[in-house]
């Protein structure tokens, strides 16, 4: 487990979280190269479907991340997406994705600092998480 | 208090059968959705009804439970048509109807629903198999021995495993409710539960009892099911813990999507599964079998059961059609029951009990489960 480097696919509003980590690198502030990074317009788009495919997919973890309450572009796209986050983690619960596979967090366009962090810390969370097994041929 | 009424025959096909006869005369323009028996073959399928002569065939105890019938009372009345319908459903199509009007895909204005104490019914193999030619006899006998071990689990003839750990079998919501737990032998009795349905029940002159006569214990049958309910839910959450697990689970299944097609509350009008997102071009699965150096096909078994989950587990009444319609006999219902009871948990969401509940992803408010933001 010592070399495992967990694949993470961050889904991040244009508006906020992309701007922030777009920030991260015009501030030269390193984050882990773990995170695969996919623009929606909103956290209101991210269909529990694209998370179900990057888990089934050999994702380790994935996070959708947006403006904060009261921040968001299109009003309530991010009230949308918190529900359908705690329908997926009870749901994905059941399978053996824990919660800390799967994270919602608001990172507003200037926090390029907390960008980094959060995934750093998400890093070091799923590397001592292990592996999720999906990728077997049997399972897909 | 709501008077109840009573008809008592010689059987309770009889009582039930006088009852619909007597109904669909008073109510002389509506059409009567009930599953009636085929004269020459031994199936019960719902049948729309008009003339009361022909609810002589009425066999709504029968154990055949071919299919969710709230997806029939959908296609009648998602438009209005402007004639006055009824229907006579189990409870947990009643439950799939609610979860329809909610979502506009049906509609309650026209239409009296009736709705009886449930005895339960077998999968349509077994229906098959074991009510050979028994016709009708068949039901009385088989309304008799559940009767007769007030609804518990352990009768010799298994009925279908949804059944065994149906916690809702008793009529929650229903214009008329109609039930067996009274102390005559072979009598139905009757309860105007809204008050249309309480207006045609005062209308038909019908004898009344006293309340507070059951002669069974409704809340005693439902903590023998949670029981085991219980126990069936521990042994397959050890069975599908992990997503191998579930693969396991799942690893007959073809993806002909017989299961979707049956489940009365896989509500959308087209399915993404039927769609070009799942189209894949033939280069594709080369792709992928290259880069893992096989791949297990048909593809994405997983992705479907799963997506379905997430949008109908909310709304899942646990009828037990997806098992039913399974070729490869997969034991889905339980599955989806129970991942469908811990999601609607997280919501405090009970579907089927009232339609201006709204589903939980139609509706959000400002400040609500904060905990599941942030990184821990
Ligand atoms: S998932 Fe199965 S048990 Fe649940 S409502 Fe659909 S058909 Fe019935
Ligand atoms: S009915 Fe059975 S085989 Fe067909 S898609 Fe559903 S689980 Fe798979
Ligand atoms: S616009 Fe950023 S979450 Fe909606």
């Amino acid at each position: 487990m010592e070399n495992f480097e967990p694949t993470i696919i961050a889904f991040v509003c244009n508006w906020c979280t992309y701007t922030a980590a777009d920030l991260a690198g015009t501030s030269r502030k390193k984050y882990p190269e773990n995170v695969r990074l996919i623009k929606v317009m909103c956290t209101g788009m991210v269909d529990p479907k694209y998370v179900l495919k990057a888990f089934l997919q050999g994702a380790d973890a994935v996070l959708v991340s947006g403006c904060h309450p009261g921040d968001c572009h299109y009003i309530n796209g991010n009230y949308k997406a918190r529900r359908r986050i705690k329908l997926l983690h009870s749901v994905l619960g059941n399978f053996g994705i824990n919660k800390k596979r799967l994270r919602l967090t608001w990172i507003g366009a200037s926090d390029g600092i907390e960008f980094a962090e959060t995934i750093d810390a998400m890093v070091r969370e799923i590397k001592a998480e292990g592996p999720l097994h999906t990728d077997l041929k049997q399972v897909i | 208090m709501d008077p109840i009424y009573k008809i008592e025959k010689s059987t309770h096909l009889g009582s039930v059968r006088t009852f619909l006869k007597a109904f669909l005369k008073t109510q002389e323009d509506r059409a009567l959705l009930v599953p009636l028996r085929s004269e020459n073959t031994n199936t019960v399928m719902p049948s729309l009804v008009t003339d009361p002569d022909l609810l002589d065939q009425a066999d709504p105890f029968s154990p055949a439970f071919p299919m969710n019938s709230a997806k029939l009372v959908s296609k009648l009345t998602r438009k209005s048509s402007g004639e006055p319908m009824a229907a006579f459903l189990r409870p947990c199509e009643v439950r799939a109807f609610v979860e329809l009007v909610k979502i506009k895909q049906a509609n309650w204005d026209n239409l009296i629903i009736i709705s009886s104490d449930c005895a339960g019914a077998f999968s349509n193999r077994d229906f098959r198999e074991k009510a050979m030619d028994g016709k009708e006899k068949f039901t009385r006998d088989f309304l008799d021995k559940r009767l007769g071990s007030n609804l518990s689990d352990t009768m010799d003839d298994s009925i279908a495993t949804a059944c065994t750990i149906c916690t809702r079998p008793f009529p929650e919501t229903a214009d008329i409710t109609l039930g067996l737990f009274h102390p005559g032998n072979k009598g139905i009795t009757l309860t105007g539960t809204s008050e249309k349905g309480a207006k045609i029940l005062e209308a038909m002159t019908l004898e009344t009892i006293e309340a507070g006569e059951d002669n069974k214990d409704k809340s005693q049958v439902i903590s023998a099911r949670k029981s085991h309910e219980k126990q069936v839910f521990q042994k397959l959450e050890a069975q599908t813990g992990t997503l191998p697990d579930l693969g396991q689970y799942l690893s007959n299944c073809i993806n002909c999507y017989n299961c979707r097609v049956a489940c009365p509350v896989c509500f959308c009008k087209e399915c993404v599964f039927n769609t070009d997102v799942v189209d894949y071009e033939p280069f594709q699965y080369q792709g992928w079998a290259r880069a893992k150096g096989g791949l297990k096909m048909p593809t994405d078994t997983m992705f479907f059961h799963i997506t379905r989950m997430i949008h109908m587990g909310l709304s899942c009444v646990g009828c037990g059609q997806c098992s039913n319609a399974c070729p490869n006999d997969i034991p889905l219902a339980q599955l989806f029951k129970l991942v469908g009871e811990k999601a609607q948990k997280g919501f405090s969401y009970i579907p089927g009990k009232d339609v201006d509940e709204a589903p939980p992803l139609s509706v959000f408010m400002e400040n609500e489960f904060q905990d599941i933001t942030g990184i821990s």
